[in-house]
């Protein structure tokens, strides 16, 4: 398992590298936009909660079929294989979470200025912290960094749960799935949202205020999310991916 | 040391690939798998490596159910279908095996890639045919596992190479005396390795014995038609052909009083296999 989980973590570190890559790279292009921009205009980046959650996600959806295969050939049992897949993910996700949030620290200080026209904000900030503050204290950024983690963990385990289903089902399941998804997301939830919304208010209200009900309640849905994708991977035929 | 199935049958939907089949692979022996088309050759070998699971019955390896850790890392199943993924290289995969087989020989694979010009920097997926094959078996070859399962391991190799390889994997095997499961539809080619044989044919086990045995136990004797006719009656014939007067058989059992004008010579195993296929059409 330690050599599937060395492979894997290398590899999503690198797709991280890309990421954070992306990211510095958008306050000096705006930087420069701004520069040669003559009006008094300013530009807010809110980036690293919404990006680091695709990533998971993206993560998540494509290597753990790839993970599976590779441990099959060279004699891995599928217990070992999705483990070791599920936890260089997990190291992955827990690197993204704290260097996105250094890194938001650092892009903070360095644009802290009244005359600095970006401005580098998160998620976390608008919800939890003083959006109008600029830099936040010390362990602002360590608790930014435990959501990260586990919104992290949330939508990467549900990519693997998503890769899987799509990977157990056959061609009219998968078709049913798939367009069953987007309605509901797209129109089930937010209806259901809506009619539920008398006894939901006090729930979203705990959650909008209180960061570790947000923590534990995403890692509750990891765990539920970690849960299916290993009963489906458990009994999974092995075969090799379809050209 | 072996690999055993017992009374493992397979379903894939409403058919039945295997049906409750018990078979031992014994350790320390090169086995010959089988069969016709569709038979249950690969079946039989994803069960064992783990890639699907029995519909019924249970797969042992050294005594350990096949799905754990400590049984699956002490074979090595060579395939036709591609497990790597797309966008890695050849020299990455022979790389990380050392990882996974404590014994991989690491010099022992880059010796091979050189010996059959394989291009260690090439993706594997972007391997023709035979070279793929020739990837997977440097594989095998340098992982030193105790069970090496090898499914038409021969695809798409010339002659030159296939003969390189029945070479070297001899060789592998009287260092390692590591068991060796061979499934091809070379038979002629692979009887020279196999000792044993397993016969396959629509998911049931027809033969399982030495290769000796089977081949002793079955001899073609040629003459004329009614001579034939006579000698055959009450013998256990595998296969008949005719040409004109004379016609020619595989008979199964001992050869016993041989009227004059008849001759009787022994059956290698691709024959013996034709025949006994022949055989089992007919019933």
């Amino acid at each position: 398992m330690k050599a599937l989980f060395r492979y894997r973590l290398l590899d999503d570190l690198k797709s991280l590298a890309a990421l954070i890559a992306a990211l510095l790279l958008a306050p000096i292009l705006l930087s420069l936009m701004l520069a040669t921009n003559s009006t008094n205009s300013s530009m807010t980046i809110n980036g690293t909660g919404a990006f680091s959650t695709i990533w998971a996600l993206v993560i998540g959806i494509a290597v753990l079929r790839g993970d599976l295969r590779l441990g099959n050939q060279f004699g891995l049992s599928r217990r070992s294989a999705f483990w070791g897949s599920v936890l260089s993910c997990t190291a992955a996700f827990a690197a993204a979470s704290a260097i996105l949030s250094l890194l938001t620290a650092i892009l903070q200080v360095i644009y802290q200025s009244d005359n600095s026209r970006v401005k580098v904000m998160d998620i976390y900030q608008f919800v939890y912290g003083n959006s109008a503050a600029g830099v936040m204290p010390a362990w602002d950024y360590v608790r930014m960094a435990c959501m990260l983690f586990a919104l992290c963990l949330c939508f990467g385990f549900f990519g693997m749960l998503c890769t899987m289903a799509f990977w157990r089902l056959n061609k009219l399941g998968k078709w049913v799935l798939g367009v069953g998804m987007g309605l509901f997301l797209g129109v089930g939830l937010p209806n259901l949202a809506n009619r539920l919304s008398p006894w939901l208010q006090r729930p979203a209200r705990i959650l909008a205020t209180n960061v570790w009900a947000l923590i534990a309640f995403l890692l509750i849905w990891a765990a539920v999310f970690l849960l299916g994708a290993w009963l489906l991977a458990r009994r999974a035929a092995i075969k090799s991916a379809a050209k | 040391m072996s690999i055993e199935l017992k009374n493992v049958t397979k379903r894939f939907g409403q058919v039945e690939a295997l049906k409750d089949v018990s078979v031992t692979f014994a350790g320390g022996k090169m086995c010959g798998l089988l069969g016709n088309n569709g038979a249950g050759k690969s079946t039989l070998m994803s069960l064992v490596a783990g890639r699907i699971y029995p519909t019924a019955g249970e797969i042992l390896i050294d005594g350990e159910p096949a799905d754990s850790n400590r049984a699956q890392g002490k074979l090595f199943l060579m395939s036709e279908g591609n497990l790597f993924p797309e966008d890695m290289k050849v020299k990455t995969a022979m790389n990380l095996a050392g990882g996974f087989y404590p014994g991989y020989d690491k010099a022992e694979a880059e010796a091979l890639t050189e010996r059959f010009e394989l291009n260690a920097k090439s993706k594997i997926n972007k391997l023709s045919t035979g070279y793929g094959s020739i990837f997977k078996l440097v594989l095998a070859l340098a992982c030193n596992a105790p069970y090496l399962l090898l499914d038409e391991p021969v695809l798409g190799l010339d002659a030159q190479h296939r003969e390189m390889f029945y070479k070297l994997l001899l060789e592998k095997y009287a260092a390692n005396r590591c068991a060796v499961i061979f499934s091809t539809h070379l038979i002629y080619e692979a009887a020279n390795l196999v000792e044993h044989a397993v016969v396959i044919r629509k998911g049931r086990i027809l033969k399982d014995a030495p290769v000796e045995e089977l081949t002793a136990g079955a001899y073609t004797v040629s003459g004329p038609a009614a001579a034939m006719d006579e000698y055959l009656l009450g013998r256990t014939v595998l296969s008949e052909s005719g040409i004109g007067g004379l016609k020619t058989a595989a008979v199964e059992g001992e050869p016993g009083q041989v009227p004059t004008g008849l001759e009787i010579t022994g059956l290698n195993l691709q024959d013996y296999f034709i025949a006994l296929m022949e055989k089992e059409d007919r019933t």
